[in-house]
């Protein structure tokens, strides 16, 4: 019961079930992940509505006998995704109303409307394009992308002023790089700072000034 | 946990772009496609700094082992190599000194031989060129005054390997010579080969004196081992084989003539004045003496027989236009007379014939044959 969970888990006894799926989540898809050997899809996914409905089975049949909860948990998720994928071809039912009939309420973060993906697609494929027409690849971007959060801001919003400019877009396009100096002069930012993350705040101004939305909703969430 | 969309797929993983803008690689799973939105955890992502570090690690061990593999093979070669030795040079005066070389005149190992030798310290000559290392024991003998007793030195030479020693051999008595050339000694050469050598170790005794033991007499070859190497020389310098230099009158023994052309050793050193008495001695000397005797039988037959024709050899290459050499004669007969007269009297017409050629024309003596064919 979920009494017995709250115990074993040691917080506080007025947490409702849905603050404890949601503090759960990234368990619940890790354990459903571990199970299908694949990434857990965000939108709509079967196997994680699967995933949900194992846990709330794990918290309602769960006493203090059973040892720990999250061991327990995850012995029930694996075994009801595991029976999910076997009756995968077989019965088609939807497992995210059987969700809504047990009263569970699911965040829209993790299920988000399927929505067609050939924009998407495009756009990313547009994205590669136009960086590799700037003499890189996602790989680098990985690689040289600015890891912390703040300079990452930073970056995006440099980009966004960039990307107001006609007349450094112009160059830029032309060039194949970034016109550093008049950027100093404008922005006021460190040549530094811009050397570091060049690639990321090219590709962010492509992203931005060609309009590729799925990206740019993306990021700017 | 991350969500993030799938840019690009790789063979073994993936580039997502995560919903605060960060590009991560991912490791590949199945039913991966570009455009999806996935949720990811940091158990995912493929740290691309540690693991160059750890691809860069990986690479200098690799390096680093296979650098270790090829000095561990090459020392052990490089030991293996030297150790082998090409010459073996014994040096009998009192102490009796043997020294291996290998093929780059470098000293391998030196050793006394008899108890005066193992007295000497010879371990700081290993490893250096042989002219350097002879010096050293030189300056050892001087020391312990040796030298001063002992003006004579049995020299040893013998090679392990077989092939054209001879410029080696040479250098090695160069280096010899020049060394004890200052010591005012007299240096007497014997040579041996491998077998020699392996003996002379089962026996105890230095090359030197298993060499010259081979040529002594019956009584001296008894007490081989620790008869005064005076003694030894003195009988054996007449012997096969046995060259002798005298640092005294180097350059008169140096112009005398060489008598003897049997071996090799002689042939470019200075030798000794007195000729050659062959001298019973192992197998090795007997086919040189073999070929010699041959040779000096022959020789001398021949002279006696050749002693009238000798002058008239040019003449005879002229008259028949063929340099045929004298012992040919009869072949030269044949040619214009048709093998008849030949049969006839093989010695008396070639006598008879010889002076002619000088005398008389020779046509007219060629056409005198020919009518008592005819005839």
């Amino acid at each position: 019961m979920l009494e017995c969970v709250l115990i074993d888990l040691n917080v506080d006894k007025n947490t409702n079930i849905n603050e404890l799926i949601e503090n759960h989540m990234p368990f619940i898809i890790k354990s459903i992940s571990d199970v299908t050997g694949r990434y857990v899809s965000c939108e709509n996914d079967e196997e994680l509505s699967v995933g949900l409905l194992g846990f709330h089975e794990a918290i309602e049949r769960y006493d203090n006998e059973k040892g720990h909860f999250m061991s327990f948990a995850k012995l029930v998720i694996s075994s009801r995704i595991k029976n999910y994928l076997k009756g995968e071809n077989k019965h088609q039912h939807s497992s995210f109303e059987e969700l809504v009939d047990k009263g569970l309420e699911i965040k829209d973060e993790y299920l988000e409307q399927k929505e067609d993906n050939s924009v998407l697609v495009e756009e990313i494929n547009r994205l590669k394009s136009e960086i590799s027409s700037f003499g890189f690849t996602l790989e680098d971007l990985v690689n040289e992308a600015p890891k912390q959060q703040a300079t990452r801001k930073n970056a995006i919003i440099l980009s966004e002023e960039i990307s107001k400019e006609e007349e450094f877009l112009s160059f830029m396009y032309l060039k194949k790089r970034l016109p550093i100096k008049r950027m100093v002069l404008k922005f006021s930012v460190t040549e530094k700072v811009i050397k570091r993350s060049k690639k990321f705040i090219i590709s962010v101004v492509i992203i931005i000034d060609k309009n590729l939305s799925a990206l740019k909703n993306w990021i700017r969430k | 946990m991350n969500k993030g969309i799938i840019m690009e797929i790789k063979r073994n993983y993936a580039i997502t772009l995560s919903d605060d803008g960060v590009m991560d690689k991912i490791i590949f799973k199945q039913n991966m496609k570009v455009g999806q939105k996935i949720f990811y955890f940091d158990d995912d992502i493929i740290k691309t700094t540690t693991s160059n570090i750890s691809r860069y690690n990986s690479f200098m061990k690799a390096i680093g082992s296979i650098a270790a593999l090829f000095l561990i093979v090459f020392t052990f070669f490089h030991t293996m190599r030297s150790e082998t030795a090409y010459a073996v040079v014994s040096l009998d005066i009192n102490p009796s000194i043997q020294i291996e070389a290998d093929s780059n005149l470098k000293i391998i190992k030196v050793e006394g031989v008899n108890t005066d030798g193992k007295n000497i310290d010879f371990t700081d000559i290993k490893d250096m060129p042989i002219d350097d290392g002879i010096q050293i024991i030189k300056e050892k003998l001087i020391e312990k005054n040796y030298l001063e007793t002992n003006k004579d030195v049995l020299v040893g030479i013998a090679f392990v390997q077989n092939g054209d020693n001879s410029n080696y051999e040479e250098n090695l008595k160069v280096a010899i010579q020049s060394t004890f050339s200052t010591e005012n000694v007299t240096l007497t050469y014997v040579k041996g080969d491998k077998e020699a050598v392996d003996e002379a170790k089962t026996k105890g005794i230095s090359l030197g004196r298993y060499e010259a033991s081979l040529k002594v007499d019956e009584e001296t070859k008894k007490k081989i081992d620790v008869a005064p190497v005076k003694e030894i020389t003195a009988s054996i310098k007449d012997k096969e084989n046995v060259t002798q230099w005298d640092a005294k009158d180097e350059k008169d023994v140096k112009s005398t003539p060489v008598t003897n052309p049997s071996s090799d050793v002689i042939t470019e050193k200075p030798s000794t004045d007195k000729p050659v008495i062959n001298a019973p001695s192992d197998n090795k000397d007997t086919n040189t003496n073999i070929n010699k005797g041959s040779e000096e039988n022959s020789k001398p037959a021949k002279n006696n027989d050749v002693l009238e024709l000798e002058p008239e050899v040019p003449a005879q290459t002229d008259k028949n236009g063929t340099s045929n050499p004298p012992k040919k004669d009869d072949v030269i007969d044949i040619e214009p007379n048709n093998g008849g007269v030949i049969q006839n009297n093989q010695t008396s017409g070639k006598i008879e014939e010889s002076p002619n050629a000088t005398q008389l024309e020779p046509s007219k003596n060629q056409q005198s044959v020919i009518d008592k064919v005819v005839k």
